[in-house]
């Protein structure tokens, strides 16, 4: 507690370090991660490649992830993010893809039917219908990425991490603690609150679905 | 060093690394499989259960880096300090799993069983088990793959794993180490992903449904 009190602002920098490593990193994964699942849903050829590629990523372990990157990209943040980057893609193109696949055949034959162009039914029917699913694996992303930045830490990007491993160096509670509240406080912040935004995008879509481990 | 010189100087260290990263991920993913599919029947005939969600929520939140850390004080560094954390993520994808598997079994085959006279753990054992198998394989795969990756951040904890040779890779700045941990490691769990991935199709064929 001690520690908390008088290491305040160093817990703080370190907090605003962690978001800011998070939110670059997400920024990248769900833009990128659209766009892949887009093209994937559209250009059936190249799903599985897409699909194959995302999936073989996230299988490679997080810290190995990590450790790659330093005789490619070196130490600091640009390494940590593109880490971060390729490891929230899987979630993002998967639900992206699956959402514009299972929009039925009925719902894109009445677009067509009203004179809809490709592009119009991308935008105004496919994309809207996936948003559920496309927002369960954005969360999924989140709650990744603010774990994943604790081990930015170890190839010299800062964040929560540097408290943590500093508390596992030196056998001190307080200081693991002062790293590890902040950041089940911001993980757990963010699954209820996209949750929340799930639920009301199903409640508005009508959709529903059981939530299964991907 | 050389990355080939690397590995002919200490190939008999980085196999037993290899064989203990193997037999951590067999611990924990035995124990966390059967602990998982356990506490998924008891939250989906138990609605009590159900009480039990906030805290398995906050769990799956919860960076396996720092639960391990958390559990440092109360289960010192060394084998109890490196599973039991590893342990406990394991069961949640499991026990999700089995939960979404057992819901969405259809209820016309349930009934059917039920019209047949089967007793509820009948029905449980033999129709609802069953048809939600390929779904409990596939949370099995989520936690095998997860497992793999947080046993290489045992290390931290001084328990040797392959994420020894990343550690060290990193501390010293030498990419030998760096390529061979994380390249054995990652070979691991694409290995046993293909292999679960597998395991699931089977399942699939045997129950008789399509994704």
């Amino acid at each position: 507690m001690e520690y908390f009190i008088t290491n305040l602002d160093r817990i703080a920098a370190a907090t605003l370090r962690h978001l800011e490593i998070c939110a670059i990193s997400l920024a990248f994964a769900i833009v990128i991660g659209i766009v892949l699942g887009i093209i994937a849903a559209k250009l059936r050829s190249l799903a599985f490649v897409i699909l194959g590629s995302v999936s073989l990523i996230y299988t490679i372990p997080t810290l190995a992830m990590f450790g790659l990157m330093i005789p490619i990209l070196g130490l600091g943040t640009v390494p940590a993010i593109t880490a971060i980057v390729l490891y929230s893609l899987l979630p993002v193109v998967q639900n992206t893809y699956s959402g514009i696949v299972n929009v039925t055949e009925e719902t894109l034959d009445a677009a067509r039917g009203i004179g809809m162009s490709p592009a119009q039914m991308l935008f105004r029917v496919e994309l809207p219908l996936a948003t559920v699913v496309l927002s369960a694996g954005i969360r999924t992303a989140v709650v990744n990425a603010v774990g994943m930045s604790t081990l930015a830490s170890l190839i010299g990007a800062g964040g929560l991490g540097d408290l943590v491993f500093r508390g596992i160096s030196t056998v001190s509670l307080s200081v693991v603690m002062a790293g590890s509240i902040p950041i089940v406080t911001i993980a757990v912040l963010a699954d209820i609150s996209l949750r929340a935004l799930e639920k009301r995008l199903e409640r508005r879509l009508g959709q529903s679905r059981t939530q299964l481990a991907t | 060093m050389t990355l080939r010189e690397y590995i002919a100087f200490f190939d008999d260290y980085i196999l037993h690394l290899l064989i203990q990263h193997i037999f951590l991920f067999l611990i924990a993913f035995a124990a966390a499989s059967f602990a998982g599919i356990l506490i998924g029947i008891l939250i989906f005939r138990f609605a009590t259960m159900r009480l039990l969600m906030p805290v398995i929520n906050i769990l799956q939140a919860t960076p396996e880096i720092v639960l391990l850390a958390l559990c440092i004080p109360f289960l010192g560094i060394g084998y109890a300090g490196a599973l039991v954390p590893l342990f406990v993520k394991g069961i949640l994808p499991v026990m999700q799993n089995t939960l979404g598997g057992l819901r969405n079994v259809n209820t016309s085959m349930t009934e059917a069983a039920r019209g047949m006279g089967m007793s509820d753990r009948q029905i449980l054992f033999r129709v609802e088990l069953i048809n939600a198998l390929p779904v409990i394989i596939a949370g099995m795969r989520v936690a095998s793959v997860m497992l793999i990756s947080a046993i290489t951040l045992t290390a931290y904890i001084g328990v040797e794993s392959l994420g020894t040779l990343i550690l060290q890779g990193i501390a010293r700045m030498d990419a030998s180490p760096l390529l061979v941990g994380s390249g054995l490691s990652a070979l691991l769990a694409i290995f046993v992903n293909q292999f679960m991935i597998f395991l699931e199709r089977a399942a699939m064929r045997a129950v008789g449904t399509r994704k």
